[in-house]
């Protein structure tokens, strides 16, 4: 199922937008997608067939952090340290927009303070998969708002 | 193992062995093409759905606190 979405060319296209925001030139290693796509079929059958799009992209999210596949090339006038963070939330992001159960929208202050635990702080793909599970299903409206 | 450089768009070049399972001719053409399946993908919206995050305001703000903070540097002096 994790493949069936492809979160990979996700991950190009959406390198390609933040190439194109902040002067990057990149390279996306294809052995490194292979690993994270073994890493995730092995962490994911923990699951069994209780898949929902939060875990698949919380695993996505985890290996693409942890295993790094964006690169800049020499040629690269800028670089982005957190390119590779910055890319695993935003493919989870994508995945959870087009397949999740509902819409939401992330404050950009929170989006920041996420890339950057993401870079400096210990995450698990289980922890990963937790904040994708509070943005697609984790919250419930109370009526009257207090 | 051989190897391979294949450019993704001007700015993202996959780069690695040509044996991979990852066919990005075939998942990109059908991303782009609306309605078109790669393997089980469908790609009906995807695109547009990216389109849209990028786009938000939202997005605009964040990219802004990410060009001004330590993570994002000049190559050259």
């Amino acid at each position: 199922m994790s493949d069936s979405l492809s979160w990979r060319i996700i991950l190009a296209e959406l390198a390609d937008r933040l190439a194109g925001r902040y002067n990057l030139h990149l390279e996306i290693d294809l052995q490194i997608l292979e690993e994270i796509q073994s890493q995730m079929d092995r962490t994911l059958t923990e699951y069994g067939q209780n898949h929902n799009i939060a875990k698949i992209a919380g695993h996505s999210s985890f290996w693409i952090r942890k295993l790094k596949p964006v690169l800049h090339k020499n040629t690269s006038p800028i670089k982005n340290l957190s390119i590779n963070e910055e890319l695993s939330v935003f493919v989870g992001l994508a995945l959870c927009r087009r397949f999740g159960p509902r819409r939401f929208k992330i404050d950009p202050c929170v989006l920041y303070d996420w890339v950057v635990s993401l870079r400096t702080h210990a995450h698990s793909p289980h922890s990963s998969t937790l904040m994708f599970e509070l943005l697609t299903r984790g919250f419930i409206s109370v009526n009257p708002p207090r | 193992m051989e190897n391979n450089t294949e450019f993704f768009s001007d700015r993202v070049t996959f780069v690695g062995y040509r044996k991979s399972t990852f066919d990005s001719d075939v998942y990109r053409n059908a991303l782009h093409s609306k309605n078109q399946k790669a393997g089980d993908l469908s790609t009906d919206m995807m695109v547009d759905e990216i389109r849209l995050m990028d786009a938000e305001e939202e997005t605009a703000e964040f990219s802004k606190i990410m060009k001004n903070s330590p993570f994002v540097v000049t190559t050259r002096s």
